[in-house]
């Protein structure tokens, strides 16, 4: 048996899992970035559950990124290439992590009802649509904390001009400022509703 | 190799080290310990009591003299002590008086030949006295090797990762925190087969309790009662769960079981009289210490509230040795440290001790204190409350590693895994006020649990297969419904083992603060202060 290098290789791990871990950081969407993580130390199920209302149940999969590593004779060459490698291996992780984050809200949407069905264009029909189903909440100033819209890129600028549309219209704006003060209602209706009586 | 690692042990042990091993050793040999005396005390020149199938007593008195030869100064120094040992009857609940005991003097070494001759002429005296029954017999090192030798199929780990494991704690320095999730790992490696006979079982179980004593001889040696105490109720714990599992009949493994939870005792004991002592909980090497001491006090004072909750369901214990236990709380309570979620077991068993000697007053101020912290905590945008997985020790490491970046402690804070049970103990103690005041916050509150595939997961370290379950409080609701829900209890989601053994349980989520479940802890708050053992 060849010897090792166990104590060198220990701390190179660390080094790239660090490395790695900045990477991904870095290439993470900002709606992902604003996502809570933590560390599962058990179990291979995840259970939400909201009072006796809904319960939605998943197994825990793992995300296992790929990419080609090159060839040994080019690592050999330059070992420094194994970064590289990295970057495409993080690239791909945050593929998988957004791929993963769809497939589950998705699943979350389809099961509580929360969707819209459109025709392939966006018009602020379909915006106000959304709007009505969501809750939303406020801030302490009562600003609207308003959802991201997460969509392709063709799908964003159609988003996008169904918002413009909804700004140029007297008739569209007053709906949206109603919607956004029933909205508000609601957010204190919910809020007031905070309550432990008796 | 584990010839070499039996010798090697018997032979540096003292006695007080070799006392527990030696105790299942006599289980094998089919014997019912009754009594087990503390570190460096003796009833009567008799360090162990133990009865046979027959009903006939045997009484031991253990010495020290690591692989030596008792020489007759040694002999002579004793004879005061075993004079008692001999004449002195044994007066225990589970003993008859009919029969005089049988007395052995044990040594983990040999007999020179003069003590060997001095021992003769002891007996013959006696003999032509007419009281044969006050004969001294000998167990000396061979006979206590041989006897761990017939265990030592079952006493060898079967893989070689485990058997590193031994080693690394046969070898360890014994003065720091045990590793618990690797001692439990290496013990739930003798009990992974399932049971081929009663007797294979019971076998099983003492190796078990050998392995232990192997392993927790350096924290012995040191007398780290701490780790003594954790090591032992891991042992209790894997039992359980493997009695658990496959249904095992009590008598199996009932007085194995008792003779570890007088090893805890009696540990709880050397380590109170430690405590009561201690001036600042502060040890030697200042420089580190100062950031370390407080996380030690919390630990320590987790503990000494157990064992005064264990005082205070014994109608027979000493009042004095609460007073005193009372009194060290109080002195060094102010100086604990709540590093995260794993420190919160500790400052419960500490509310726990407090209900339970009548001080209501104390218990509910420090219950509502840990509470406000966690919500406080909870609040922050980068807290360094970590979650339950993580000890003291690698709380303070992350917290001290210069490499350590935002998102590493991001990922291991947590206050949900305990809010629920903390929300329900203030529920259940009639603190409606504090809770409708806070209630903006706690109607926010999620709380995150785990549900186990079999009831005897709960006393594994760590789970491959079973759920995360994320829960959210009811914003609206009406007190009535709130108590309703804070007492209930699923008593079968439990494990039996519990259930018989309640007393085990709040030291159970001390060892194992990722146990510090909802349905648990209120079971405990529920039992605790109606039953007694």
């Amino acid at each position: 048996m060849l010897p090792d290098f166990i104590k060198a290789k220990e701390l190179l791990k660390k080094q790239q899992h660090r490395f790695f871990a900045h990477l991904v950081d870095v290439n993470l969407p900002s709606y992902l970035k604003q996502a809570s993580y933590k560390t599962i130390y058990e179990g291979d199920r995840m259970s939400m559950r909201y009072n006796e209302e809904w319960k939605y149940d998943k197994e825990i999969s793992k995300i296992a990124p790929e990419s080609k590593a090159g060839s040994i004779s080019d690592l050999k060459t330059n070992p420094d290439l194994i970064y590289e490698h990295m970057q495409e291996l993080a690239m791909d992780f945050v593929k998988k992590q957004v791929e993963g984050m769809i497939s589950t809200v998705t699943e979350i949407t389809d099961m509580t009802g929360n969707v819209v069905q459109g025709s392939g264009e966006i018009t602020p029909e379909n915006i106000f649509s959304i709007l009505e189903k969501i809750e939303v909440s406020f801030d302490a100033s009562g600003n609207p904390n308003l959802p991201s819209f997460f969509a392709g890129p063709e799908m964003v600028e159609k988003i996008k001009k169904a918002f413009v549309g909804i700004e140029k219209d007297p008739l569209y704006k007053k709906r949206h400022e109603d919607l956004i003060a029933r909205k508000k209602n609601e957010w204190n209706d919910r809020q007031n509703s905070r309550k432990l009586v008796g | 190799m584990i010839d070499r690692i039996l010798e090697n042990w018997l032979d540096k042990s003292s006695e007080r080290s070799y006392q527990i091993p030696f105790c299942y050793l006599l289980v094998q040999k089919n014997m019912t310990i009754l009594h087990l005396t503390r570190h460096n005390a003796m009833e009567h020149g008799k360090d162990i009591i133990a009865q046979d199938q027959s009903g006939q007593l045997h009484v031991y008195q253990l010495k020290g003299i690591n692989g030596g030869k008792l020489k007759i100064r040694d002999w002579q120094a004793m004879l005061g002590q075993l004079m008692q040992m001999v004449t002195t009857p044994v007066i225990h609940p589970s003993a008859s008086t009919d029969r005089h005991q049988i007395s052995y003097l044990v040594l983990n070494g040999e007999i020179e030949e003069e003590v060997s001759a001095a021992i003769s002429a002891f007996n013959s005296d006696w003999r032509s006295r007419g009281f044969p029954q006050y004969c001294i017999n000998t167990i000396v090192r061979g006979e206590i090797l041989s006897w761990a030798q017939e265990l030592k199929d079952q006493l060898v780990p079967s893989e070689l990762n485990d058997f590193k494991l031994l080693l690394e704690f046969f070898l360890d320095s014994g003065k720091g925190l045990l590793d618990k999730e690797k001692f439990c790992r290496l013990l739930y490696s003798i009990f992974s087969d399932a049971p081929k006979s009663d007797e294979e079982t019971k076998r099983l179980i003492s190796s078990a309790a050998l392995l232990c004593s192997l392993a927790l001889s350096r924290f012995q040696e040191n007398q780290n009662h701490v780790s003594i105490i954790e090591g032992w109720t891991i042992y209790i714990a894997q039992i359980m769960q493997y009695a658990e599992r496959f249904g095992l009949k009590r008598k199996i493994f009932s007085n194995e079981m008792e003779i570890a939870d007088k090893v805890i005792i009696n540990a709880l004991d050397d380590l109170s009289e430690e405590v009561i002592l201690m001036k600042d909980g502060l040890q030697s090497d200042l420089m580190q210490d100062i950031f370390v001491f407080r996380h030690r006090l919390t630990i320590l004072l987790g503990y000494l509230a157990y064992y005064g909750i264990r005082l205070a369901c014994d109608p027979s214990a000493n009042e004095n040795k609460m007073g005193k236990i009372f009194n060290s709380i109080e002195t060094h309570v102010h100086d604990i440290a709540i590093w995260g979620e794993s420190a919160v077991p500790h400052v419960t068993n500490i509310y726990w001790f407090y209900k339970k000697i009548g001080k209501e007053e104390k218990s509910r101020q420090l219950l509502k204190s840990v509470f406000l912290l966690t919500i406080l905590e909870g609040k922050k945008e980068q807290s360094l409350f970590t979650n339950y997985y993580l000890s003291a020790e690698d709380t303070l490491i992350l917290l001290h590693d210069e490499r350590t970046q935002p998102r590493d402690i991001a990922l291991v804070t947590s206050t949900r895994h305990v809010n629920e049970s903390l929300t329900h103990l203030l529920v259940i103690n009639n603190e409606k006020e504090l809770l409708k005041d806070l209630w903006k916050d706690i109607s926010t509150f999620i709380y995150v649990s785990f549900e186990f595939e079999r009831k005897e997961d709960i006393f594994k370290w760590r789970n491959e297969s079973g759920t995360e379950v994320t829960r959210y409080q009811k914003e609206y609701m009406e007190w009535p419904d709130f108590v309703e829900e804070a007492k209930k209890v699923d008593v079968v989601m439990l494990p039996s083992m519990f259930l018989e053994r309640h007393l085990y349980a709040p030291l159970f989520v001390i060892v194992y603060p990722h146990r510090y479940l909802r349905n648990l802890i209120i079971w405990i708050e529920t039992n605790l202060f109606e039953k007694t053992e």
